[in-house]
């Protein structure tokens, strides 16, 4: 092994990314005592600038949270994911003391590998970012949003999933959200997108200012109380309540007239499980309800049972298998 | 000895320690992104779940940061390791209970030696592995003679129950009954609720 190639192997370590081989191999060229002084040249290296992946990355933002609820309440929240109190565990990640340093400090961090910054959920946590315009965003289970340097006209950012927005106004940079399926432009208003890829529907619900909705060629101007959902080929606007389209953010989980699958899905999301859905027939069943996060997936099952035909068994941990009972013909 | 470069690289470490005593936030998270990708990734090798990985590399440092004031620890890196592999041992001991993955344990040293080298250096450290083996030669040494008698034949000659009331010529009832005792010694000697299975695996890991 030439110089280089232990360089890049030992680089690999610092990052928790050697392949199962290397082990041994690093382990045995440690024995000779110039790579050991190369290695521990490197390690000083690391420690100067250690460089934060997406999974590292995503940890820390999960620890702050830690850190921050311990610093708040002086008592330790159960860290394991222990599926039941997952949904009690609802990450706002960086918020609170830690935003102002520590938002900083990442970004500065992140930026030197690419212009590029990115906000992760697990399933089973929430989280609020602040971006460097003062606009806000609380990013629900499981979804994603990148964004990139703001130049002084335009700031945009990109979604996957949902997520709640309070853009702060600017009229001379609009604020765009781009997800697969549309564009979404704001001056400075507050609007949810829930934009979930699997789901097979999108939404986008204002509550207050104005929001122009691009979607290939078609372009629609939303008023506060107005959301716009999109199914495979065709959308339509409807009047709702729109403010609980984002009562998510205080873990109240609404769902209006959603098929049983989905539900399923946004259930997985929440509390962190995987759904297994047997014998499913389609869409004959629509669901609309609340539920707020103190209730374990147990009796929201319990309380989905009541109405519909269904059994669940735990299967594993974390894992679930729900079943219809299919009418029979007579 | 430790090289000069170690006790550089230590200092490195043990100085942001002590920043982050003074409740230093960003001294932590520098500590943080420091060890965090090769503590999950040793996790990872020995519990070989990645999700469960990063919950004890999180618990270890939320509490690191918990009793940071009490830590009083001369090597740091060492300590932070020490944490995340009895972590790691804990849950090995735990989880087979909940759901049966025994067969996804598979204790491998291969692993630790590069870690051992990089975190711990020339302190004393005993492999997981080891850890383990020792505390079942125990147990096994501690049980009475014919229960163990019949404990190895069963669970290390991989005898059938049948087969070793008529090799010992004892009542069938009987093998079952000193088996059962032997298993319930196990579970007491690993005050977790290791699973029985678990150990036995072990064993026979061991035996090869």
């Amino acid at each position: 092994m030439n110089n280089q190639e232990l360089g890049e192997i030992i680089n690999r370590y610092f990052r928790g990314q050697l392949a199962d081989h290397e082990y041994e191999l690093l382990t045995d060229s440690l024995q000779d005592k110039n790579n050991r002084d190369y290695f521990e040249t490197a390690k000083r290296e690391w420690e100067l600038h250690p460089e934060l992946d997406e999974l590292a990355y995503r940890n820390l933002n999960r620890l702050n949270y830690q850190l921050d609820k311990y610093i708040n309440t002086h008592r330790i929240p159960v860290t394991r994911r222990l599926w039941v109190k997952i949904a009690s565990v609802a990450a706002i990640l960086m918020s609170g003391l830690f935003t102002g340093s520590l938002a900083t400090y990442l970004i500065s961090r992140n930026k030197t590998n690419s212009e590029q910054l990115v906000f992760e959920t697990p399933r089973g946590e929430k989280s609020f970012v602040k971006l460097p315009d003062g606009s806000e965003v609380w990013l629900n289970a499981s979804s994603r949003l990148v964004y990139n340097t703001f130049s002084s006209s335009r700031r945009q950012v990109e979604l996957k999933g949902e997520a709640f927005f309070k853009v702060a106004r600017d009229e001379k940079a609009p604020f765009v959200v781009k997800t697969n399926e549309c564009e979404v432009e704001v001056l400075g208003t507050t609007f949810n997108i829930m934009a979930y890829d699997e789901f097979g529907r999108k939404e986008i619900t204002l509550l207050s200012g104005k929001v122009t909705v691009h979607m290939n060629d078609v372009e629609k101007i939303l008023n506060p109380g107005q959301a716009l959902i999109m199914k495979d080929n065709y959308f339509y606007i409807d009047e709702v309540n729109a403010a609980e389209a984002s009562e998510w953010v205080q873990n109240k989980f609404n769902f209006k007239n959603i098929s049983l699958s989905e539900l399923m899905k946004r259930l997985s999301n929440w509390y962190d499980v995987d759904i297994k859905l047997e014998n499913n027939t389609g869409k004959e069943v629509s669901f609309t309800g609340t539920f707020k996060n103190e209730e374990t997936i147990w009796q929201v099952l319990e309380a989905i049972k009541v109405y519909t035909p269904i059994s669940y068994t735990k299967t594993d941990l974390r894992k679930i298998r729900v079943s219809v009972h299919l009418k029979k013909t007579n | 000895m430790p090289t000069q470069e170690q006790d550089k690289s230590q200092r490195k470490a043990d100085k942001l320690f002590d920043q982050v005593r003074t409740g230093d936030q960003t001294a932590f998270e520098l500590l943080f992104s420091i060890y965090f990708a090769r503590l999950n990734d040793f996790a990872k090798n020995v519990v070989r779940d990645g999700m469960i990985s990063q919950d004890i590399v999180q618990e270890v440092f939320v509490k690191v940061w918990e009793t940071r004031t009490e830590i009083d620890s001369l090597n740091v890196e060492a300590f932070l390791f020490r944490l995340v592999r009895n972590r790691c041992i804990d849950y090995i001991k735990h989880v087979k209970v909940v759901n049966n993955r025994m067969l996804e344990v598979q204790i491998s040293s291969k692993y630790e030696e590069l870690y051992r080298i990089d975190f711990i250096g020339n302190e004393p450290y005993v492999l997981i592995e080891e850890e383990l083996k020792t505390k079942i030669e125990k147990t096994i040494h501690s049980l009475p003679d014919r229960c163990r008698e019949v404990f190895i034949l069963s669970r290390m000659d991989g005898l059938k129950n049948r087969e070793i009331a008529e090799k010992l010529e004892i009542n069938i009832k009987n093998v079952e009954r000193h088996l059962s005792r032997a298993l319930q010694s196990f579970r007491k000697n690993f005050t977790e609720e290791l699973h029985v299975a678990l150990i036995l695996l072990i064993i026979n890991e061991f035996i090869k």
